[in-house]
């Protein structure tokens, strides 16, 4: 599609938030504190601070390449294969992780309301909504989201301050958690948490100025982190450690808690509507990128028929896992290595080697960019 | 609602009669039924109220779960691992251990201050707010408290 | 024996009776049968090749007057007048005959200040002095050459004798017949191949009245009515500056509806006004009718009854939104007038915002957004939350609400589409039932039916409070059509309810907000200021207090972007 109108900066912060603020609402914070357990919230800080660090590093990386995305710089540096493998790849990692997270939450709603219904009724429903968002366009999307996602952060934060008589802060304790090897050391693969730093990648060719993406990533990556902050507290002072009914949606089970007098009772539905909302954005950004690559790497020419495809392809794969604990295994340790390996791993390395490549054409052949 | 009279589980519900009247507008108790039927565990039981009761027993508005003494004597984890498992028992159903029969005490609480049984359920146990002689024992409370390893369980013993 | 014979006759030999049927024959067949009578004229007309081709005036005054019994079915039109009489000048006589439309046309002026003038002999037709005006002479050798003005008859007649204030000499026979059709009268005389276009407009309109619609408290009551040339006036009076621009469009093949488009021209984007002169002036239409038709007609996107252009009737909106740099367009015929582009805060927001303190206009559009929270989703929240969510309903409400519906034989969604529909039965009634029964349906219809209906058990009467607090919703809505609209979008909303519950709740309010981003209204995008952020110091959804409205908005990339000082109120700050 034409970069004919560009977005703000609010609405670049939002977008990666969006990323966020869903992966809190599945099973992110559950796996955080199982692996790190008390020493979470230190563990939280340090690795966002260390994402900072690493998101500081990629913006001046790319105050080089100036509105290009990870595809025109991997072109840059390898020619059209290395694009076409870093297309692919990222195209798999969004498709592939769209559709387990759609699986997941839609078992989490089966199991609370909808016990009989085969999932594939509430998966569809899902796809068709992404569909109509898709056809609409990527900025619509970005726009939508803008407009929810003040309301989202506000139930995540509510969460957390309506909860605040269940409380037992001395499961704050101890602060350092197993210790602090595993809370600091190997801890560190904790930043798989912000795998919404993939967009980052992708964003610089939407940006109204080029200049604003530093000031964007930083803020998201502190929102972010700020909000998993509030989220595992909530879990962590809520629950005892060591119980495993909560597998589903944590939060979930955290808003069940929440009594204002005798008459607001039971919110919890008006959450997991609101969630639903921000589940609905989550997928429609994350097809409408996918198709934006696709579109990127090949140049075909019907727009709808990659929407359509897009959304079969989300589909069939969300139906792969055979139940729950499958979902559950993909969703977390398949979604760290892979995350770890390409977005950080992978992405980083390639930015690393284009600027050398870079600053050796600039001393052979001077500052002449050639796009 | 569940005391233990040989090794199955005598499970008693106490359902409030729909007013079958346009308007409602009766200062008096709201009429109940009372069902009880046995079975080994919580969910054969309520499958198998189900089968009995027309309607579809729903337990999200469900305000009391009473335990006799002498099975919470005996242990009741794997009781509360069942009820914490479903979810539609919300986490501040109150909790309440009775000295007689379950099925005594639900069919000898008649409150004279309330239309509805379940509101008595609801918030006389809330009393602890502006009393001092018992505890608001829910059962969110009961089992954080149950599988934390530093800190005991509490509950409410009451008598009709 | 004769009657015996009658009797048989009439049962044997009678010929059936035809039932009057009448068909509509097919137009290619036509022009084998040729017995219209309008196809005969048009085929006898010999005198011109094609009738198409004839354009400009003939100076004869014969062959006109054929060509307009002709071309006007002045034979066949009872209305339509030809005044055929002799013309005075410099007292001389030509042949001359007016041409108008009795009913659009005000006779006395044409008596008294057209016919009298030029057929009476009066001082200034009766001058008979020399024919010629001399501009200088030079006399050489007793041969006196002079240099004169020569008379033109056209000039003497238009400068002289015609007291009227708007003349125009017409050519071409089109423009005639323009001026002719709204209801000025034609003079052609005899030797001349010009034709007078004289204004004389004369028909019986509406007069200003209070607007039926937009009602408020404290504002003006004057509306637009149905003539072209008063809303203009009405906008003119209230803008009182010269850079208003109104120009007139003629919109239709046939119609040739006159529609003007107003702005500022120094504080409208050109841009803009030049992509609306664009689109009404590409319409291939034949005819328009009204204001409604030309805005479907303009509007971007058609599919999803959302409007993107606002209507009023009232002119103190209208310039409010001029002022601001947006373009109003008034088609004659139709007290509604268009202004674009519109946003979406433009249809919450009610003429009377700007009226009043800025803490009641906040309180009324919070009220308002209630008011469209209401009346998109509270049926279909309340088939969700009865259906899948019931634990989300207080304990005493849920069995107040089992104890009404123990005895309805019904299921909960074939039960609220019943009243909905019904409530929307009664609405459309509501506009045409005639005016001595109209309270008396809306007490029967909304009281007494509703009541039997639930002593009946036909319905519950939480469900009865429900679709009553929706329509009443409903109503608070300033603008009719984006009303209309969220009435139509809540069935959508209740069938999502009732099939999946907060899912398909959740699901179809975030299609519709990204259907909402994704209009654009004139190059607006439609959910401006909320997504994308613009500036809007004072221009968001709620209203800021008057001395902080300093900027005209800032999607319509207006010339002048201050509307106020920094300091508006000097009296209260000034510095000594």
């Amino acid at each position: 599609m034409s970069q004919t109108t560009k977005i703000g900066n609010i609405e670049a912060i939002f977008l990666i938030v969006t990323i966020m603020i869903n992966h809190i609402i599945l099973n992110l914070p559950k796996f955080l504190l199982d692996k790190t357990h008390s020493g979470s919230l230190l563990n939280i800080i340090f690795i966002t601070l260390i994402v900072l660090g690493i998101v500081y590093f990629i913006s001046k990386l790319l105050k080089r390449f100036p509105n290009m995305d990870i595809l025109d710089i991997s072109e840059f540096l390898g020619g059209k294969i290395l694009k076409y493998t870093i297309g692919i790849l990222f195209m798999i990692y969004f498709l592939f992780f769209a559709g387990v997270f759609l699986r997941s939450f839609c078992e989490s709603i089966k199991i609370i309301y909808f016990p009989t219904t085969p999932v594939m009724f509430l998966i569809i429903f899902f796809i068709i909504g992404m569909m109509m968002t898709n056809r609409l366009g990527t900025n619509a999307i970005i726009r939508a989201n803008l407009i929810f996602i003040p309301v989202i952060l506000f139930t995540i934060i509510l969460i957390f301050f309506a909860n605040i008589g269940n409380f037992t802060m001395q499961r704050m304790f101890p602060l350092l958690g197993n210790g602090i090897m595993p809370t600091f050391l190997s801890g560190l693969s904790n930043i798989f948490a912000f795998g919404g730093i993939a967009f980052l990648y992708f964003i610089p060719p939407y940006l109204k100025d080029a200049k604003e993406f530093k000031k964007i990533a930083i803020t998201s990556v502190i929102l972010s982190g700020i909000w998993l902050l509030f989220s595992i507290a909530t879990l962590l002072f809520i629950f005892p450690s060591i119980v495993t009914t909560d597998e589903i949606l944590p939060l979930y089970f955290a808003s069940r808690f929440i009594q204002f007098g005798r008459f607001f009772q039971r919110l919890d539905a008006a959450f997991l509507l609101i969630w639903i909302i921000s589940m609905t954005s989550y997928l429609s950004i994350t097809l409408s990128f996918a198709t934006n690559i696709f579109k990127k790497v090949t140049s075909f020419k019907y727009p709808y028929l990659i929407v359509y495809g897009g959304c079969l392809i989300v589909f069939l794969l969300s139906l792969i896992p055979k139940n729950y604990v499958q979902v559950h295994f993909l969703e977390t340790t398949i979604y760290q290595y892979f995350v770890l390996s390409l977005i950080f791993a992978i992405s980083l390395s390639i930015l690393i080697f284009a600027t050398f490549k870079r600053r050796k054409q600039i001393r052979v052949k001077g500052d002449g960019f050639i796009e | 609602m569940i005391s233990g009279d040989t090794n199955e589980l005598k499970v008693t519900f106490e359902f409030t009669k729909p007013n079958s009247s346009g308007e409602s507008a009766s200062s008096e108790l709201a009429p109940t039924i009372i069902n009880s039927v046995e079975a080994t565990s919580l969910d054969s039981a309520i499958n198998l109220m189900n089968t009995y009761v027309s309607k579809e027993i729903n337990l999200s508005h469900c305000k009391a779960i009473v335990i006799s003494e002498s099975l919470a004597a005996s242990g009741i984890s794997k009781l509360l691992y069942s009820l914490m498992n479903k979810v539609q028992i919300r986490p501040d159903t109150n909790i309440i251990i009775s000295k007689c029969f379950a099925k005594d005490f639900i069919q000898n609480t008649q409150p004279n201050l309330e239309n509805l049984v379940a509101k008595y359920y609801e918030i006389a146990p809330v009393s602890s707010e502006y009393t001092g002689y018992t505890v608001n024992a829910t059962i969110g409370d009961f089992f954080n408290q149950f599988s934390c390893q530093t800190c005991q369980p509490t509950a409410t013993l009451r008598c009709y | 024996m004769k009657k015996i014979k009658e009797i048989l006759r009439s049962i044997f030999l009678a010929t059936p009776e035809k039932d009057y049927d009448f068909l509509l024959t097919d137009i290619s067949t036509l022009a084998e049968n040729s017995d219209n009578v309008a196809n005969d004229l048009h085929n006898s007309s010999s005198n011109f090749t094609t009738l198409d081709e004839v354009k400009n005036i003939f100076p004869s005054i014969d062959v006109n007057l054929e060509y307009i019994k002709v071309k006007y079915n002045t034979l066949i039109s009872s209305d339509v007048i030809v005044r055929e009489f002799d013309l005075t000048a410099r007292n001389r006589h030509y042949k001359a005959f007016l041409l108008f439309i009795d009913g659009l046309s005000d006779t006395d002026l044409i008596n008294n200040y057209v016919l009298k003038p030029l057929m009476m002999k009066n001082p200034a037709n009766s001058f008979d002095g020399d024919q010629t005006r001399i501009l200088s002479e030079a006399v050489t050798n007793n041969i006196t050459v002079r240099k004169v003005k020569k008379f033109d008859i056209v000039e003497y007649i238009s400068n002289c004798l015609l007291p009227q204030n708007s003349l125009k000499k017409q050519t071409e026979f089109s423009s005639v017949f323009s001026g002719v059709n709204s209801g000025n009268c034609a003079l052609f005389i005899d030797t001349l191949n010009i034709a007078f276009d004289i204004d004389v407009k004369g028909f019986k309109q509406r007069s200003i009245d209070s607007p039926n619609n937009e009602i408020v408290i404290r504002g003006p009551q004057e509306a637009f009515v149905e003539n072209i040339r008063t809303n203009t006036s009405l906008v003119r009076r209230i803008v009182n500056n010269e850079n208003l621009v109104i120009e007139n469009i003629r919109v239709g093949e046939i119609s040739k509806t006159h529609c003007a488009i107003c702005y500022l021209a120094d504080i409208a984007n050109n841009d803009l006004v030049a992509e609306v002169k664009y689109r009404i002036n590409n319409l291939g239409i034949d005819s328009l009718l009204s204001s409604g038709q030309l805005e479907q007609l303009i509007e971007e996107t058609n599919k999803y009854s959302i409007p993107q252009i606002l209507s009023t009737e009232r002119p103190d909106k209208v310039t409010k939104y001029l002022f601001q740099g947006r373009v109003a367009v008034i088609v004659n015929g139709n007290p509604y007038c268009l202004v674009m582009p519109a946003t979406l805060v433009d249809f919450v927001s009610s003429p009377e915002d700007t009226n009043l303190k800025f803490q009641f206009a906040n309180f009324l559009k919070f009220l308002r957004l209630i008011a469209m929270g209401i009346t998109l989703l509270l049926p279909a929240f309340y088939v969700a939350m009865t259906n899948f969510h019931q634990e989300l309903i207080p304990t005493e409400l849920l069995f107040s609400m089992i104890a009404s519906r123990e005895n309805v034989p019904f299921p909960m969604i074939f039960e609220i589409l019943v009243m909905e529909i019904s409530f929307e039965l009664i609405r459309e009634a509501g506009l045409r039932v005639p005016s001595p029964l109209g309270p008396t349906i809306g007490i029967v219809g909304a009281l007494v039916l509703g009541q039997a209906a639930v002593s009946a058990s036909i319905v519950s009467p939480i469900l009865i409070i429900v679709v009553a607090i929706t329509g009443i919703a409903s109503f608070a809505i300033p603008d009719f059509s984006f009303g209309f609209h969220l009435r139509l979008l809540r069935f959508v909303f209740l069938i999502l309810s009732y099939l999946s519950g907060f899912l398909g709740v959740g699901i179809g309010l975030f299609v519709y907000i990204t259907i909402l981003c994704s209009l654009k209204s004139f190059g607006v995008p439609y959910m401006v200021p909320f997504a994308p952020i613009t500036n809007s110091k004072g221009d968001g959804y709620f209203v800021s207090p008057i001395w902080k409205r300093e900027r005209r908005p800032d999607y319509l990339n207006t010339k002048k972007t201050d509307s106020q000082k920094h300091i508006s109120m000097e009296w209260k700050y000034r510095k000594e």
